[in-house]
């Protein structure tokens, strides 16, 4: 995964921003694909983390479509692209929500996470979830849409409320709202346990 | 205990997806759709740095690229006087017979090769879209059919068939009102861009999608296009099935022009719209990369290009069929 660290140290050594990208692309065969070949492995894997692996392919597809259509929009004002291609994303991942709950809530029960076995070795894949890992489960299952959206930014994508917020299209205040609501619920369901018996779980993968 | 750090644990050994899989997707997703402002795209080997199979000019191989900047070497190709071309094409285009109105739940077909960045050959790609825009199927070399429900999206840089039957059947056929409404259009706006670059951007665009133009619309085209400056013709331009033709380029050398010059203020790339010399027919694009060039991290060298042809086009009544 990589972290805010290391995207700023990105965006810095290698040139022309995404707001530039855009600009180009606009007229420039080339620049589109720039703008691909940075962002889409790391949108990839964040949709297959949310979705499994036979949706991944066509959300990413369907987001840098929709992104070439709407590249007469893009406000180039904000120099990095990724909120604008994980907002587009998030409305398309929306669609399988279902999908998306349903996987959580079946790894809360049985431990069987069959997201990570869609992209896992077929040998490691039906190790049985933690139980950490089925009580995070059961609190994105039961998150509204909105608030879980908003923390699977943060935790998965690496995004700033800020950049939540663009990504969204919602202030910055409810961002936190939203966030602070999830997080209460995330720790009520790692809860009741006790936090050091929390600690030596997580630590043990 | 951190409970968005416990989170950042859950799926945490999800892949970012192999380089075979990325490429495959990239062309996927950049399928050509009816879009305002996408130009045709230039596909570089970028995430395998592979080098880049280069022809120069009209299919002269170029052996081993050398690293210093040289111009490619354009054989064949001919400077023309653009305003006696483009007049002439317009009286052909003129004489055109009328266009077909197809109904909604009809699909309107279309047939490219394409050649890009370094594809050894012309690969070729077939479009169904439904009239109204709310379907497309797609089929690449003889890979399988691709279907995809498209949902409108109000504000859309996207055009429908449909709606481009419409705008095509509104647009002014006078040559100097035509030239005005594209420039001003507020649709078709995008900041930093000369009004000249814009005209020549949106004709561009009507000219390569799969809707035929009204034969009064192609020849007011032909004739605003010779009133544009920086517009250039060259005789002896190739697209990507063979056939030489008439290419029609636009350097204008004005702010927000959006040609790429180099230090020496040489044009870097050339973008040509390729028509039949006799018959004004549209017959593909090409883009010519005419000095190397670092875009991002990815250096096109000189040679680079990108081609393409209309092999066929038409209305039919389901995906999968041919016209004919």
């Amino acid at each position: 995964m990589i972290g805010p660290e290391e995207r700023s140290a990105r965006l810095i050594t290698h040139g022309p921003d995404d707001a530039e990208v855009i600009d180009r692309a606009r007229r420039d065969p080339a620049a589109f694909s720039v703008l691909f070949d940075r962002h889409a492995p790391a949108l990839h894997r964040y949709v297959l983390r949310r979705l499994g692996d036979s949706l991944a392919d066509d959300v990413v597809a369907e987001t840098f479509l929709t992104a070439l259509r709407r590249l007469g929009r893009y406000d180039t004002a904000h120099r990095d692209a990724r909120p604008w291609l994980y907002g587009i994303a998030a409305n398309l991942i929306g669609r399988h929500r279902r999908a998306e709950v349903r996987a959580y809530r079946a790894l809360a029960r049985t431990g069987v996470d069959e997201v990570a076995e869609s992209y896992a070795d077929r040998v490691e894949a039906r190790v049985s979830a933690s139980a950490l890992h089925r009580e995070l489960a059961e609190a994105l299952a039961v998150l509204s849409p909105a608030d879980r959206e908003v923390l699977l930014m943060v935790a998965w994508a690496d995004f700033s409320y800020e950049e939540v917020a663009r990504a969204l299209g919602i202030p910055v205040g409810t961002v936190r709202s939203r966030l602070h609501r999830a997080r209460r619920k995330t720790r009520a369901a790692l809860g009741g346990s006790d936090p050091s018996a929390v600690q030596e779980e997580a630590s043990r993968g | 205990m951190d409970d968005l750090k416990l989170l950042g644990g859950l799926r945490a050994d999800a892949p970012e997806p192999s380089a075979d899989r990325l490429d495959a997707l990239r062309t996927r997703a950049m399928r050509r759709r009816r879009v305002r402002l996408a130009p045709p795209l230039l596909l570089v080997a970028a995430a395998t740095g592979v080098a880049v199979v280069v022809v120069g000019g009209i299919g002269m191989p170029v052996p081993d690229l050398p690293t210093t900047a040289r111009p490619v070497v354009t054989g064949g190709i001919r400077p023309m006087n653009a305003e006696v071309v483009l007049r002439r094409a317009a009286r052909v285009a003129e004489r055109g017979a009328p266009v077909p109105a197809p109904r909604d739940d009809q699909w309107v077909y279309w047939k490219l090769l394409v050649q890009n960045g370094d594809d050894p050959a012309p690969i070729a790609e077939e479009y169904w879209t439904r009239f109204d825009g709310t379907a497309q199927s797609f089929r690449r070399a003889q890979g399988g059919m691709e279907h995809l429900a498209i949902e409108p999206e109000p504000g859309d840089d996207q055009l429908t068939p449909r709606e481009f039957a419409a705008e095509f059947a509104e647009l002014p056929t006078d040559p100097a009102r035509l030239l005005d409404h594209v420039k001003n259009d507020p649709v078709w706006k995008a900041d930093g861009e000369h009004e000249d670059a814009r005209a020549f951007r949106v004709f561009s665009v009507f000219l390569y999608q799969e809707v035929p133009l009204p034969p009064k619309l192609r020849g007011a085209i032909f004739r605003a296009l010779a009133e544009i400056p920086g517009v250039r013709v060259d005789a002896g331009v190739r697209d990507a099935a063979g056939r030489t033709g008439i290419g029609v380029a636009f350097e204008g050398d004005v702010p927000g022009s959006g040609v790429r010059r180099d230090l020496y203020r040489q044009v870097t790339s050339r973008s040509y719209l390729i028509f039949d010399e006799t018959t004004s027919a549209f017959l593909g694009r090409r883009v010519d990369q005419l000095r190397d060039e670092r875009i991002h991290t990815i250096d096109v060298p000189a040679g680079t290009r990108f081609v393409s042809a209309v092999i066929a086009d038409g209305v039919v009544d389901e995906p999968g069929r041919i016209p004919g």
